[in-house]
């Protein structure tokens, strides 16, 4: 099988034999490199390790909701990554709306609402602090993304919440 | 019978108390909120009480409910740790009537340390070069009236309270102007108000750890630098400073002298100085038990946690008359590993810890609150632990402390690990040139860029990981297929006919 991928806006080509599973060492092929592959560790969360000649590598992919691939971790280290072609097909990666456009803003990590400061059918500027977003001490100031009345709003002060909370509306 | 002690905190630092005071024949009650159910220290404490809700004025911050439990099983002591009620002076105050030993400063030496900007003056008043300061700022108005002689940038802080959590920086006036007036915003900022100070990038931050008696004998321990900072949290510090002069180091353990004196502190603490240009300028006095405390342990190879008992206790101190400065036999550098993602603008990142292993040797520290299946939660801190080692030769001391970050896997959440690698590699910190901005000016972590070699080893894995994920799948959809009934009856419904 032959791979083309871009990693931090490199493009590589990879070969792989078809009936590799890694659990022997086995060769591929990479632009003009050969590396030896073996699978060390299969864990039940998903992450992996693997020796690369005999290196030991910690492994963890990144995928989107497709379930291709997004990025990568070796070691720690984040590569950004997108698969652009399996043999002669082609993959086409759709690019995500941006939540800002809407009005809608979502939480991005899990936390605490700390401070509210406007209620329902207020008038908000463009870059006015909405609420106060706690989490591990940290505060983030979560600011309107955008000039309007506030439409509506999806927590209340001391309200505990999840990661891609929808946290008020703008419009 | 054991002398009971009272323990409303969490975290790393909770272990240490527990350890420490256990080995000294004290029983350790600790008070934890249900979110911290399933942590270390729970499980580690002699005896747990459970505070009702999370909310952090209804558990440790509530003095109320941690003296009631005091009164309930007649603690001895509190000790606060750091942070939460540790530095209040009418906590403190609170303990002393209702006779249980607050460890820690009395509550008059807290209420003077407390308040920056008139610490601030009586050092100056002392003849101490200060870090040049505002007037107190209680409404926007206040600003308006003071900032015509300063120079940009600078730092505004909360009059009262510690920990870089409302700490803003400001690069111009309009900036000042708004960062102030969100901070007033806060009930407890309206109430004590807020001040600022210059900012200066390229000088240093260095810290006196100290240890005073009721008879006014000092035992001074090897300066800290705790320069690097990120959103005011201490990453990296070391002991002694690197390239500091000798002149300018006598001159630190002096004026922190003279300062202790006037205000009679007793108990552990540290003395905070901004130093550039061979000149020290004081800042602040930290009155706790801090993450660093570790460093000066290994300089005197005692227990501070016990010592900070027995001062508490109004005890001498051993083997002190006079000053007493500790000459540094090591370089200590320690590093905080915090629950925070680098490669998301280094947020916090919680979740439970799916695996996790570390392997030390006799100069490494590696203290910690995490073990397989514990939950990091986005209620408190990112500080998860503290990584210590120790050389002869600061360069030798560097060298271990990042092969022995290499020995630690921490999975299921994403921690500041890799960033800390990078760190320590960094030319600048290995020379010795390490500054307050240092994590803008001389290192940026969003910019390191992985070379070559390592980009073909990652397009490899990736490879590897996808054809077996693929293989796997096409495995999955012949199993699917031959499930079909229409398969199965072919195959076998002769068979199932007959019987």
């Amino acid at each position: 099988m032959k791979y083309k991928f871009q990693i931090d806006k490199k493009i590589v080509d990879v070969e792989i034999a078809n009936s590799a599973t890694f659990h022997s060492p086995t060769e591929i092929k990479i632009d003009n490199n050969k590396l030896d592959i073996l699978i060390g560790e299969i864990r039940e969360d998903g992450a992996l390790s693997f020796f690369v000649d005999n290196k030991l590598h910690q492994v963890e992919i990144v995928r989107d909701e497709g379930g291709y691939p997004q990025g990568i971790y070796v070691n720690e280290e984040f590569y950004s990554v997108s698969l652009l072609k399996i043999d002669s097909l082609f993959y086409y990666k759709e690019k995500p709306v941006s939540a800002s456009k809407s009005g809608v803003v979502k939480s991005f990590i899990p936390g605490y609402i700390k401070k509210i400061f406007f209620s329902v059918q207020d008038r908000v500027e463009e870059n006015d602090i909405v609420l106060i977003h706690e989490a591990m001490k940290m505060e983030n100031e979560i600011r309107a993304p955008k000039s309007g009345v506030i439409k509506s709003l999806g927590v209340q002060e001391g309200d505990n919440i999840l990661a891609n909370h929808r946290l008020f509306e703008i419009e | 019978m054991k002398e009971k002690v009272l323990i409303p905190t969490r975290g790393v630092i909770a272990l240490d108390i527990i350890n420490s005071l256990n080995s000294m024949g004290m029983e350790t009650l600790l008070m934890y909120s249900p979110e911290d159910s399933l942590s270390l220290p729970v499980k580690l404490a002699d005896r747990s009480y459970k505070f009702y809700s999370s909310r952090l004025e209804d558990s440790y911050l509530d003095s109320e409910a941690i003296l009631e439990k005091a009164r309930e099983v007649q603690a001895d002591y509190i000790h606060p740790g750091y942070g939460f009620l540790a530095e209040s002076p009418e906590f403190a105050k609170l303990c002393r009537d209702n006779n249980i030993r607050f460890v820690g400063p009395e509550s008059s030496v807290l209420a003077a340390v407390e308040d920056k900007i008139k610490l601030r003056e009586t050092a100056a008043s002392l003849g101490l070069p200060v870090l040049k300061f505002s007037e107190l700022i209680k409404s926007p108005l206040d600003f308006e009236a003071c900032n015509s002689n300063f120079n940009y940038p600078i730092i505004i802080k909360p009059l009262k309270g510690s920990g870089g959590r409302s700490i803003r920086v400001a690069d111009f006036r309009r900036e000042a102007q708004e960062q102030i007036a969100n901070l007033l915003k806060r009930e407890e900022n309206t109430q004590n108000g807020v001040f600022f100070e210059e900012f200066r990038p390229y000088a240093r931050h260095i810290e006196i750890p100290f240890f005073r008696d009721i008879k006014d004998n000092i035992l001074f321990l090897p300066e800290i630098e705790s320069s690097i900072q990120r959103r005011f949290q201490k990453i990296f510090q070391e002991s002694p400073a690197p390239n500091l002069d000798e002149r300018l180091r006598a001159c630190l353990y002096e004026r922190s002298q003279v300062l202790l004196k006037k205000i009679n502190y007793v108990g552990l603490g540290y003395v905070e100085f901004i130093v550039e240009n061979n000149e020290c300028l004081f800042s602040e006095i930290n009155p706790t038990f801090q993450i660093n405390t570790l460093i000066s342990e290994v300089h005197l190879t005692s227990n501070f946690l016990k010592k900070q008992v027995v001062i508490s206790r109004g005890e001498l101190l051993h083997h002190v008359h006079g000053v007493k400065i500790v000459k540094p036999k090591h370089h200590v550098l320690l590093v905080s590993l915090m629950a925070e993602d680098p490669y998301n603008n280094f947020l916090p990142s919680t979740g439970q810890i799916s695996h996790f292993f570390h392997y030390s040797t006799i100069r490494n520290v590696f203290k910690t609150t995490l073990y397989t299946g514990a939950r990091v939660t986005p209620m408190y801190d990112p500080f998860i632990g503290k990584i210590l080692t120790y050389a002869v030769e600061r360069q030798n001391a560097i060298n271990d402390m990042r092969i022995f970050l290499d020995n630690i896997i921490i999975r299921g959440i994403r921690t500041n690990l890799v960033f800390l690698k990078h760190l320590l590699e960094n030319g600048d910190l290995r020379n010795g040139g390490t500054i307050i901005d240092f994590l803008h000016l001389k290192f940026d972590f969003s910019k390191l860029k992985n070379t070559e070699e390592e980009s073909i080893v990652a397009a490899a894995l990736l490879a590897a990981n996808f054809h077996i994920d693929n293989r796997k799948k096409n495995y999955k959809a012949k199993l699917e297929k031959m499930k079909q009934p229409g398969l199965l009856k072919r195959l076998f419904g002769g068979f199932r006919g007959a019987q």
